[in-house]
């Protein structure tokens, strides 16, 4: 055990990065905006994904400054400001809703309402003649929705 | 008529998307833009890890600076660091040379200075805060500071002599 | 000598496709179906040789002949064979060579399969599926040969694989479901290009073209899920999606692959959608295709991708043919598609389908543009930015809402249009499934929430619940009301569920996958609304509380590894009963150290419940001091996303399974026959 434990501190002062635990979580309140915030930026040398998720030593030293910051009081506009400045949009998870990116946010939503548009046009109606009233009057008695099954069912 | 639309719509979709694919194979998706060349070098108070003192950057404004961030655990370090060592001997006096040590066990830190040559002054950076402070994104990383304090350029990967004569040239 | 048997195996199989692509597709054209017999034995030929080939590689991995490059860059002498075997997909060019031998299971299933079959529905379908082999068989034999000599001198021992693809059991599997999902749509795009090289879709081209969209559908589904698991179980953030570009690639033909799913059932029922759902087969063909590129060209910013490489450009340009031969295809062809019914009315089976359809495109539509959006500013204004997790998770859950919301009323509405008077009538039972689901979680949950046992959750999450509920008391509906319809005197009631079921396998297999997808979805909206995270450092001996548990660190232990060291966390978990399960020795969360990897790789603890996970990874330790720093989360449901695995697969196996009217024929006149009369 005790030559186990050497061999690891043989390696962690070796070849490899230490872990090393990041500074004491703040009170709850705080500490939970530190997380979201971590969540909305990108640590650069993982690169996919967030800092508060990635286990990488620059991720967890950002982390501390989120957490530095959100210690003296700044708001989140400053803190994305503070990591905009230093690595550009780039840090950003979730894009600003302006410029360029806007078109990101609002084409989806435009898409499906085109969509909706272009289903409504589809509709045709029939002239209204004595078949689709057949259908409805043949087991008025019977629950319509087991009617349903069956003619699925059957077909 | 409509078939027609729907078509071109289709094609110039299409080719823009090719276009927009094309264009992606020159670049590296996974290079961090480097943002705060040209502003003013964020300060510091750290330790020197030979004589303990504390080095405030303000107190070093009005000479250039070379600011190297590394750790003990990064291989391309060890290769850089000759050329580190040479570049202090050779502009002491004019350029002022640190490094920064992140991430790293401060007795390994040690053992390593030993082995490899201390040929300019290293400061501890415990908790990366600086680090941050300059936007790394890995090790090593080198900015060049002129005079007045402002960050001119930062090279991200390891030092050759022919860049650092080059880089210096621009804060000297 | 490995080498050289394996590159010939790839020559001959490109030469099989090519030979099959230029005859099918010209003898298909000109209609002399007396050619389809060397059609099929060119897809043999193809098959055969690309397995073979994969053998081949296989044995040169077993054997560690280093003279073959890509056993050079992914060998080791190290490795546990296991995980030998298993790297012939963990690089860029054994993944490519896999494909070969994937896709030519695939082609030699359906030529065969399909023997019988008359040459106007095959040789067309089976040239185009060999055009797309042979573009395969280009990439192996080029620009991703892995066969190439290695350079002087060879090796006697190599890198190994990734250090990722070796943490976990789940890699074996994954992967290899991915790729059946992936190159599986090949054969959906043949038969669909084959439709419209015809210019016809009747039942004797859809109902193939059905059923080989399903297979794929099933795997990718399968693989999906399991990535997934395997990035919860392995990379420790304790999250199972990240909207990684490689995630956005598998998820997004599955995306257009379940909306064609759906979109059939018009074209079978009303015969109308005819070119939307050929569009619908073709464009999940190309998601699959750019799902690859995105992985494997560098172009994109992604975790797990391959390392830049060649492919890129060749790629790209079979991008760009597929698309162009695709938009040429439905614009010639389509016209002669006709539509023979119209949609009367939103409100009606085919009306949710539709709707289905566009909100299934809008998420497809949502996730490749988030994924390209870098590329396209960079493109455009040169300017860098990032898409990620919030982005996607803001833009997908009111889609998945929706989404769930179509999977309940759908099923509901008749065919034509829907009478509102019944339909509301018949909303009530599910409408009060959905606040008994609400309810129910409410009262599970009573005081756990503001005892920190459970996170305070979100509204999505809440109507999520409800939304399940309401479709789980309809899906339930469907699937057990004919079987009551069923039902005569001396029958009991699981015969006549199995008996319903078999004679129509398809329904009821589908609504098996609805339930199965309700579950994922609870599942997801649990565990992402009402997780509860705690993280600090500990000293031998301390514990962390996290939700109603206690994590325990009992001190550090080492080991060693043929292919790596590790330092691990002893661990107990304290159940609130005060019940203690212990993780020692390595069983805890721990870091390991691969050789040639400057950074650990850690892999956390999962203490699996059946209604929620104890998730803990170890961030960092102090060997001097014996401390360490942890993450801890509960996760409620979580494990039920996996869980629901084999609901999908039995759904989708029903669905597959022959209907057999015949044996039905003898039986006494089920009550559905007589209501018909």
């Amino acid at each position: 055990m005790v030559l186990a434990l050497l061999a690891a501190l043989s390696l962690a002062q070796g070849d490899y990065a230490p872990g090393r635990a990041g500074t004491e979580p703040l009170d709850a309140a705080r500490e939970a905006r530190v997380q979201a915030l971590g969540k909305q930026l990108r640590c650069p040398v993982c690169q996919g994904t967030s800092i508060a998720d990635s286990p990488s030593s620059i991720a967890r030293a950002q982390l501390d400054k989120v957490r530095e910051l959100v210690a003296e009081g700044k708001t989140d506009d400053e803190i994305f400001a503070y990591f905009v400045a230093r690595y550009g949009d780039f840090a950003l998870l979730s894009p600003r809703k302006e410029g360029v990116t806007s078109l990101l946010w609002l084409m989806p939503g435009l898409m499906l309402i085109f969509g909706v548009l272009i289903i409504v046009l589809q509709v045709k109606k029939k002239p209204k003649t004595a078949a689709p009233a057949a259908a409805p009057a043949a087991a008025p008695a019977d629950d319509p929705f087991l009617e349903a099954v069956r003619k699925d069912l059957k077909q | 008529m409509q078939r027609w639309v729907v078509i071109s719509v289709a094609l110039v979709a299409t080719f823009g998307l090719l276009f927009v694919f094309y264009k992606g194979f020159g670049t590296d998706p996974h290079a961090v833009p480097v943002m705060n060349i040209g502003t003013q070098a964020p300060p510091f108070k750290i330790k020197r890890l030979d004589t303990g003192e504390t080095i405030d950057s303000a107190a070093l404004k009005g000479q250039p600076m070379v600011l190297n961030f590394w750790a003990t655990w990064c291989g391309p370090c060890k290769g850089e660091h000759p050329v580190l060592n040479w570049a202090a001997a050779k502009y002491k006096g004019r350029v002022a040379f640190y490094g920064i040590v992140v991430e790293s066990e401060e007795e390994a830190t040690r053992k390593w200075l030993a082995e490899h040559g201390e040929g300019f002054p290293q400061l501890y950076d415990p908790k990366s805060t600086i680090a941050v402070d300059y936007g790394i994104t890995g090790v090593p990383e080198t900015y060049f500071i002129d005079k007045a304090g402002t960050i001119k350029s930062k090279y991200a990967n390891p030092m050759d002599p022919q860049t650092m004569e080059a880089r210096l040239a621009e804060i000297l | 000598m490995n080498a050289t048997l394996g590159y010939g195996l790839v020559l001959l199989g490109l030469l099989c496709a090519a030979f099959g692509a230029l005859v099918g597709i010209f003898t298909g054209m000109t209609r002399r179906e007396g050619a389809l017999p060397w059609v099929q034995r060119a897809v043999y030929g193809f098959s055969a040789s690309m397995i073979l080939a994969n053998l081949v590689m296989i044995g040169a991995l077993l054997k560690h002949d280093y003279s073959v490059k890509y056993v050079a860059q992914v060998g080791s002498n190290s490795t546990p064979t296991i995980f030998t075997i298993v790297s012939l997909w963990s690089s860029l060019e054994g993944s490519i060579l896999f494909w070969g031998a994937i896709m030519g299971a695939y082609l030699f299933a359906f030529a065969f399969i399909h023997r019988h079959e008359h040459g106007r529905y095959m040789q067309l379908s089976l040239g185009m599926m060999c055009a797309v082999a042979t573009f395969f068989a280009f990439l192996i034999a080029g620009p991703a040969n892995p066969w190439g000599p290695t350079p002087n001198p060879i090796p006697t021992d190599g890198p190994g694989p990734n250090a990722l693809l070796q943490n976990h059991v789940l890699m074996i599997i994954h992967p290899p479901m991915l790729y059946l999902g992936f190159v599986g749509m090949t054969v959906p795009f043949g038969i669909a290009t084959g439709a419209l090289l015809r210019g016809e879709l009747g039942d004797a081209w859809l109902v193939p073209l059905r059923k080989w969209t399903l297979v794929p559908w099933t795997f990718l589904s399968v693989g999906i899920i399991l990535g997934s698991w395997w990035a919860y179980a392995v990379l420790g953030w304790g999250g199972y999606w990240a909207w990684d570009p490689v995630e956005n690639a598998s998820f997004m033909p599955w995306l257009a692959a379940t909306a064609f799913i759906h979109s059939t059932m018009v074209l079978e029922r009303k015969k109308s959608l005819k070119l939307w759902t050929l569009a619908l087969a073709l464009g999940a063909f190309w998601l699959t295709i750019v799902g690859t590129f995105m992985t494997r060209s560098g172009v994109f910013n992604s975790v797990h991708s391959f390392t830049q490489s060649d492919i890129g450009p060749t790629f790209l340009v079979f991008i760009a043919v597929v698309m162009l031969v695709s938009i040429a295809l439905l614009a010639l062809r389509g016209p002669l598609l006709v539509a023979e019914t119209h949609m009367e009315s939103v409100f009606s089976r085919e009306g949710s389908i539709l709707l289905n359809n566009l909100v299934f495109c809008a998420l497809t539509f949502t996730v490749f543009l988030g994924t390209t959006y870098p590329l396209i500013t960079e493109a455009l204004a040169n300017k860098r930015i990032s898409v990620g997790e919030p982005y996607f998770n803001i833009m997908a859950l009111p889609i998945a809402l929706l989404m769930l919301f179509l999977m309940g009323v759908g099923p509901m509405l008749p065919w034509g249009e829907a009478n509102p008077k019944t339909t509301l009538r018949q909303l009530a039972a599910p409408a009060a499934g959905g606040v008994l689901a609400v309810v129910a979680w409410k009262l599970a949950t009573l005081g756990a929430s503001s005892a920190g046992e459970y996170g305070s959750g979100t509204v999505m999450a809440v109507m999520a619940f409800g939304l399940a509920g309401f479709v789980a008391v309809i899906t339930t509906r469907e699937l057990l009301l004919p079987a009551r319809a069923l039902m005569g005197p001396g029958t009991n009631f699981f015969g006549a569920v199995v008996r319903s079921a078999s004679r129509a396998p398809r329904r009821f297999g589908g609504y098996v996958v609805h339930m199965g997808i309700v579950i994922i979805m609870v599942a997801i909206a649990a565990s992402s609304s009402f997780k509860v995270h705690a993280s600090g450092t500990l000293k031998p001996g301390e514990t962390l509380q996290v939700g109603a548990y206690q994590v325990r660190f009992d001190g550090l232990s080492s080991g060693t590894e043929p292919h790596r060291k590790w330092t691990s966390a002893n661990l107990t978990i304290v159940h609130p009963d005060g019940k203690e399960v212990a993780y020692a020795g390595g069983h805890g969360p721990r870091m390991n150290y691969y050789e040639r990897q400057t950074d650990p790789v850690g892999s956390p603890l999962v203490h699996e419940l059946v209604w929620r996970d104890v998730y803990v990874s170890l961030l960092a330790y102090d060997a001097k001091e014996g401390s360490a720093s942890f993450n801890a989360w509960v996760f409620p449901l979580v494990g039920w996303i996996w869980y629901a695995i084999p609901i999908l697969v039995a759904g989708s196996l029903i669905s597959l399974w022959p209907r057999r009217r015949q044996l039905l024929g003898g039986t006494a006149p089920a009550p559905a026959e007589a209501a018909k009369a």
